[in-house]
């Protein structure tokens, strides 16, 4: 009976992680969509002018990336708890790095609300202006490197405790684990030597993307298959 | 001595986390941050950098002692988090588990953004270095830190306020709480949460409102506090229900 209960309550939580992996994913490539949208590329005045035309689009896409790095919490939460019988400590682990991620591109989502500040504001001189730009997009750069740092060490964790527990087909779980190791790679160079990894694009980020979306596709539909860690479980619990 | 090393011990049976001591140090978060807004927020003048930084600098002691009741308050929430997490365990972990790291991110965020709270004394200041900017520049840069800082604020309230509905929602689930405080720490999330996502979406908006928001939120957390700090938990029935949740996880094992 509590045994029940208790797949149930997983039942639940791998499929509220197979939403929120698409949902956390939408909530930051919409926003990324609209924003560059506004990009004037090497003309700081005419940026300054899209943004002030389109202000109120500018605060809804920064406010879902700010839900988006909310939701990554309850993404992480969802996979710890869906986690926790395989390895309590891991998946904690696991949930730390996440929460981090999160607690760094909050920091991101207060250098974009300032950023609108000097974008709206005429009052000071446009050299001005464009300087503090430069810094603030400096800034949302360098913490958004360091979050993928975190997101890759985090998923990272949590594929490979997937990959273990054969919730999800172990190949989409390994593919999981090799997408982190490869955006860790790309989120390093990006911070070593970035004008050569500039060079590849958002190619580092593709695979995990397509890992999270599969991911989060198969727990949505299919759910979790609990039937290997049990059987490994009942095997090795003692008599 | 660690905080958990003072669990009531008033009978047999599991230790019960100190509420009272939940409820003195969410106490100093509250008058902490009451004395760091009221501090600050008559320096700033809207639109004139010239003018908040001349009163900044007029009032420096206050500001930075506003800066340190933050940092305290910062401190003292995160005492907080670990106790309501023993709290409210019996209840369902996993879901206290999120609800302690959508506080711990929030103290984070906040805790980074007090960075911002202080620049301005920096920018302000006279280090020889800065004789390189003009004093417009300078001005325009402690605004600059300043807006951040509100902005930081509101995104750090953005995590308070879930992590305020996640404990109303704990608190529903408790059979050693008045099920009425749930709806009071979920009447605060919400609050936060409409008092900041407005604010994004249209600062005018969000100024007029914040009027009310912010009593009705911060009214609702105070009143969570004095239960805490008055009447603690019905001890009995928390055992009751840590005793029952450690049934089924035997039963379960």
């Amino acid at each position: 009976m509590i045994e029940e209960a208790y797949k149930k309550s997983l039942r639940g939580y791998a499929r509220l992680a197979g939403f929120m992996y698409l949902f956390v994913m939408a909530a930051f490539i919409a926003p990324f969509v609209v924003l560059s949208s506004f990009t004037a590329p090497g003309d700081f005045a005419q940026t300054a002018q899209n943004i002030a035309a389109s202000e109120h689009l500018y605060r809804v896409a920064a406010s879902i990336e700010l839900i988006g790095a909310a939701a990554i919490i309850l993404l992480s939460g969802a996979l710890y708890a869906l986690l926790k019988s395989v390895d309590s400590n891991l998946a904690l682990f696991a949930l730390f790095w996440r929460a981090l991620e999160a607690t760094l591109l909050s920091a991101v989502a207060v250098i974009r609300f300032a950023a609108l500040e000097n974008y709206t504001d005429t009052t000071n001189d446009l050299g001005v202006r464009e300087l503090l730009r430069d810094l603030m997009s400096s800034g949302i750069v360098a913490a958004s490197y360091i979050a993928f740092v975190c997101l890759a060490a985090g998923s990272a964790i949590f594929f490979y405790l997937l990959f273990k527990s054969r919730y999800i087909p172990r190949l989409l779980a390994a593919f999981g684990v090799l997408a982190s190791v490869l955006m860790s790679v790309f989120a390093f160079a990006h911070l070593l030597v970035p004008e050569q990894a500039a060079a590849l694009g958002a190619l580092g980020m593709a695979p995990m993307g397509i890992a999270e979306i599969g991911t989060g596709l198969w727990l949505l539909i299919f759910g979790a298959n609990f039937k290997h860690w049990n059987n490994t479980n009942r095997d090795t619990r003692p008599a | 001595m660690g905080i958990f090393a003072m669990k009531e011990r008033t009978s047999n049976g599991p230790p019960v986390p100190p509420a009272r001591l939940a409820g003195l140090l969410y106490m100093i978060v509250v008058v902490a941050s009451i004395f760091a807004l009221f501090s600050q927020i008559n320096l700033f003048v809207r639109g004139d950098a010239a003018a908040t930084a001349d009163n900044i600098l007029a009032s420096e002691p206050l500001f930075r002692l506003g800066f340190v009741a933050l940092l305290i308050g910062n401190a003292a929430y995160i005492g907080v988090i670990a106790i309501l997490y023993e709290l409210f365990k019996p209840v369902n972990a996993t879901l206290c588990v999120i609800a302690a790291f959508f506080g711990l991110v929030g103290c984070a965020v906040s805790g980074v953004n007090m960075v911002n709270n202080l620049a301005p004394l920096s920018f302000l200041g006279e280090a020889s270095y800065l004789a390189t900017f003009e004093k417009e520049q300078l001005q325009a840069l402690a605004r600059v830190s300043l807006d951040l800082n509100v902005v930081g604020n509101d995104i750090g309230l953005t995590f308070f306020g879930f992590y305020c509905v996640l404990i109303g929602f704990l608190i529903f689930g408790a059979t050693f709480l008045p099920r009425a405080l749930g709806l009071i720490m979920l009447v605060a999330g919400l609050g936060w949460l409409t008092n900041s996502f407005i604010g994004f979406l249209s600062p005018s908006l969000g100024d007029s409102l914040y009027g009310y928001l912010m009593p009705v939120s911060g009214l609702s957390e105070i009143l969570f506090t004095l239960w805490l700090l008055v009447f603690g938990v019905n001890v009995s029935k928390w055992r009751e229900q840590a005793n029952v949740g450690a049934r089924n996880q035997e039963d379960y094992e």
